[in-house]
């Protein structure tokens, strides 16, 4: 589906929106691991993100080189304007179905 | 970080070789990141594993693919062909005429490394076109058979296969070739030995043989008709036509020519005449005519119909096999068809129409052009990167401004490319110099190859001496690519790498060792032909003279030639002992009902006498002529293969031989009746005149030449126009060594061009390492040093190299001759400490008078000279 993106995709970029100026590799990892509770592969972590940006949705830029990586760079990654609307209109999807839908999701 | 905890190396190597010149610092980075938290969470083990599988992940991760893809496409862009390569010549040029004497050095290595090369080049090049001028070779095969007892490949078949196949509907022609057309032909002053083949008739339909005159579809159909090649027309017809005369051959008949044939291009057919297939009846029994257990007796060749496939071919000769021959039984064979293209190459076949070289032999011509060009690349490799210093502040400017290492190489390859391709001139002037002597040198040399300079030899040869080049430029190169630019345009001293130090000694060290293998096969070879030459056969070989009988009969040839007084001694023999010619024949085995083969020759009552052979037990032969032949004198040898206890036992023993029962009459010591590549077999002496072949006559005369003619006078006494044919049994013994003779040219030749070229690569380094110390023999001179102990000092490094060169191929050379002659020759003679010595000593002098020629000119020139030049 054109302009759709997977699951894994929306939670990458999501997660890249949360973590607006400190979204590179790691981190990413890290944090989907954190909300998710399941164990993410770094490959195929970077090879969503490349994905995400053969799409358009995602940009990169290579900032200062640090002490802690042994003087290597790290890419910081950020949502363009179209990654901004894939991820609104995949969210009006959900919206309207959830609402069609008329679940009770109260859990007491 | 500590250092213990500090993550694997090799998956970061691996991802950043793979990655190649694209990023991937950032990928490595992360992965780096999650190891050090990884440490604090789970510790040493989990978090080395989960760095290894992260790594791995990455690497096969669709962000590097897809990296590398668009680096690709970068790349590419960047690279300018044509300016970047007249650059590259440019620059070659210039460094190769600033240091003459190296390139000239270069030069003369790479001429004489590649001079064996283009020989090996040419023959593979005529090997391939053998039989390239049939218009229907595509669809012509020959018929070759498998048996198993004993386990041989013949390139021969039964004689009458020829017209069983003529029935199998694939086969459109059926062409028979026999070899049994050869003999010696008499004019009136000798008699000259002439070979063919028996065809059919349609073997001019079959093959491109044209005739120069004569009709091709009608020359070969009677009996008794036969074609010559123009070579023989003139050696027995002198210019006229010989069409239609009479032309005997000895022990065949009497033909009639009925054409002459034109000079052909290379085949595997080997042959001065052709005689009609018709004939073959006519001189054989019926019973060898139709004989299916002798697998030698003829070559069929098969013209397939257009469009036929071979496989119908195939069932028809293997159902042939099976009702003919009866499987697990002394002769049974099966039949293949072999590709008229494939014979050239094919080795494993027996009994073969003509010359067939195979391919082990030409890969071992390539393995010998490959050991002589390999160590002249290295040469060029060695002297390149010692002069890296003159090289590296370019190189170190090329990659600073945007050198890519591939570029770099490129530029290294050409510059050793132009040098090989100079040096192919060289190489060509002395591979027309070396072809006459190869050619003499081995056997049906100008009928198998003509190693001419046609326009394909020539295009070999350049991408020859192109790849000579890459072989010989990788190297520096590689070497060159890897600089770091850094340390070349900062220090002005020659660069440190001691590995590559290390690499050009044992390259030279490789070359001597090379030169001694060579040196010493020599003197071991030399000490094998003499040893030959003086081995004690068993019987006494000296002043012998074989007169070949030539039919005459020997009773009257007795009688004549006992009349000379200088004839001491006379016997006669069925062929010569100590040579190659071996006679053998089937003795039966009546207990289990099969044969055993034993050698065996034919020997009148005087031999064992005359030639002072040692009889153990028993009597000889019997001075009366018996009727029938009743007696065999056997050696020591067949008592043990019939487990006959002592020679006393075997007295009077009877035996089964070719119908005949004989009794054995005497026992001699084991004596080489075969030349000394064979151990002494089983071997009997027999008594049939009929079998006569040679005349023994043992001489004493002061005169050879005038007893020579006295022989030949009486000779022509009782024997009309037959040849007198005789030879002292020492010649004789003396030829059968000929491929020592041929050997020692061929070692010798290697030998000299393997020392040429390490000599040279000797040469190179020394000045080389004496211009490097030119500051440091002056200081050591003005302080008071003497010529010989700076001699001493520069010479020292260059000594120890010989000497490990020595070390190492001793041994080794040791090793290879002794395994190598004892699978050639039974009786050899020991390898010697004596040739050892003299080849190191003759290595050492050739090294010692390279080097000093060098370094004694160093010690002797003015301080003043050296120390000022700055």
């Amino acid at each position: 589906m054109r302009g759709f993106i997977g699951e894994f995709e929306e939670l990458v970029l999501l997660t890249i929106a949360c973590l607006s100026k400190e979204a590179y590799g790691v981190a990413i990892k890290e944090d989907i691991e954190q909300r998710a509770n399941r164990p993410i592969s770094i490959g195929s972590l970077h090879s969503t993100i490349t994905r995400l940006q053969e799409k358009g949705f995602v940009d990169s830029r290579l900032g200062e080189p640090s002490h802690e990586r042994g003087g290597r760079r790290k890419r910081y990654f950020s949502l363009t304007k179209s990654g901004t609307m894939a991820l609104s209109k995949i969210k009006n999807l959900r919206d309207n179905l959830w609402a069609d839908a008329k679940l009770n999701l109260a859990t007491d | 970080m500590e250092r213990k905890n500090k993550a694997p190396q090799w998956p970061r190597k691996l991802l950043e070789w793979y990655s190649g010149e694209v990023m991937a610092e950032d990928l490595i980075g992360d992965v780096e990141e999650l190891y050090y938290l990884n440490l604090q969470r789970m510790g040493k083990r989990k978090a080395r594993l989960k760095y290894c599988l992260q790594s791995l992940s990455l690497l096969f991760s669709h962000t590097i693919s897809v990296r590398k893809r668009n680096s690709i496409r970068y790349n590419r862009a960047t690279h300018n062909y044509f300016p970047m390569y007249k650059n590259y010549f440019k620059v070659a040029f210039r460094s190769l005429a600033k240091q003459k004497l190296f390139t000239v050095i270069n030069i003369i290595g790479l001429a004489v490394g590649m001079s064996i090369g283009l020989l090996a080049v040419a023959a593979f090049i005529d090997m391939n076109s053998v039989d390239n001028f049939h218009t229907k070779k595509d669809r012509i095969y020959r018929v070759v058979s498998q048996t198993t007892q004993p386990k041989e490949s013949l390139a021969s078949v039964p004689e009458p296969m020829g017209n069983e196949l003529a029935t199998v509907q694939a086969v459109e022609q059926v062409v028979r070739v026999s070899k049994k057309l050869s003999g010696e032909v008499s004019t009136a002053v000798s008699n000259i030995p002439l070979y063919g083949y028996f065809v059919d008739a349609n073997f001019f339909e079959v093959f491109n043989f044209s005739l120069a005159s004569g009709n091709e579809k009608t020359a070969l159909l009677d009996p008794f008709s036969i074609v010559i090649s123009q070579k023989t027309s003139e050696k027995f017809f002198h210019g006229k036509d010989p069409l239609g005369e009479p032309f005997e051959i000895e022990g065949i008949g009497t033909f009639k020519i009925t054409g002459v044939l034109n000079k052909s291009p290379r085949s595997h057919f080997l042959f001065e005449a052709l005689g009609s297939y018709s004939t073959m009846p006519l001189i054989n029994s019926s019973s060898s005519m139709n004989n299916w257990q002798d697998i030698s007796a003829a070559h069929v060749y098969l013209l397939l119909k257009e469009k036929a496939e071979g496989d119908q071919v195939i069932e028809s000769l293997a159902a042939l096999s099976a009702r003919t021959f009866v499987e697990d039984k002394a002769n049974y064979a099966t039949f293949d068809l072999q590709k008229l293209s494939d014979i050239p190459f094919g080795y494993e076949y027996n009994n073969e129409t003509g010359v067939v070289w195979g391919w082990p032999v030409m890969v071992l011509f390539f393995a010998i052009a490959f050991m002589i060009l390999t160590p002249a690349c290295f040469n060029y490799a060695n002297l390149s990167i010692s002069r890296s210093l003159k090289r590296s502040k370019e190189i170190g400017l090329r990659k600073v401004v945007g050198g890519q290492k591939s570029q770099i190489i490129t530029q290294f390859l050409i510059e050793a490319c132009l040098i090989t391709l100079v040096s192919l001139l060289g190489a060509i002037f002395l591979f027309t110099l070396i072809r006459e002597e190869f050619l003499a040198m081995i056997v049906h040399g100008h009928e198998s190859f003509s190693l001419q300079l046609d326009l394909v030899t020539i295009v070999a040869f350049i991408l020859f001496a192109l790849m000579a080049g890459i072989i010989a430029g990788i190297a520096p190169a590689i070497y060159f690519a890897r600089l770091s630019p850094l340390e070349t345009l900062r220090a002005s001293t020659a660069p440190s790498r001691l590995n590559k130090f290390n690499l050009r000694k044992i390259l030279t060290v490789g070359q001597f060792a090379l030169s001694l293998f060579f040196i010493m096969g020599i003197a071991i070879i030399m000490k094998q032909y003499k040893f030959a030459l003086n081995y004690n056969f068993g019987f006494d070989k000296e002043n012998v003279l074989d007169v070949q009988l030539n039919g005459v009969d020997y009773q009257k040839l007795l009688s004549e030639f006992q009349k000379i007084p200088e004839v001491q001694k006379m016997s006669f023999s069925s062929h010569i002992a100590g040579t190659h010619t071996a006679l053998q024949t089937y003795v039966e085995l009546p207990e289990i009902n099969d044969s055993t083969v034993v050698y065996q020759m034919f020997v009148d009552q005087e031999y064992i006498p005359n030639m002072d052979i040692m009889l153990l037990a028993g009597q000889n032969f019997p001075d009366i002529q018996a009727f029938e032949e009743s007696f065999i004198i056997v050696n020591e040898k067949f008592l043990k293969k019939f487990q006959i206890e002592s020679p006393l036992d075997a007295i009077d023993k009877e035996f089964n031989i070719e119908g005949k029962v004989l009794r054995i009459r005497g026992v001699v010591k084991d004596f080489n009746f075969l030349a000394l590549r064979e151990d002494i077999d089983a071997f009997f002496f027999r008594d049939d005149p009929a079998r006569y072949g040679y005349a023994n006559l043992r001489i004493l005369t002061d005169d050879v030449t005038r007893t020579l003619e006295k022989l030949e006078t009486s000779w022509f006494v009782i024997a009309d126009e037959r040849r007198f044919n005789a030879s002292f049994m020492e010649d004789e013994l003396e030829e059968s060594l000929i491929s020592f003779q041929s050997i020692i040219k061929i070692f010798g030749g290697l030998g000299v061009l393997a020392i040429v070229i390490s000599c040279l690569g000797l040469l190179g380094m020394v000045v080389f390492t004496v211009e490097n110390k030119t500051k440091e023999v002056g200081v050591k001179k003005v302080m008071g040093a003497s010529v010989s102990q700076l001699v001493l000092s520069l010479s020292a490094d260059f000594m120890k190299l010989l000497l490990y060169a020595s070390i190492i191929t001793v041994p080794i050379a040791y090793f290879m001759f002794d395994k190598l002659f004892l699978r050639i020759q039974h009786f050899r003679a020991n390898i010697g400490v004596l040739e050892i010595m003299v080849s190191i000593l003759i290595l050492f002098t050739i090294g010692v008078l390279t080097v000093m020629s060098q370094t004694v000119k160093a010690a002797k020139r003015n301080p003043v000279d050296s120390l000022r030049s700055e």
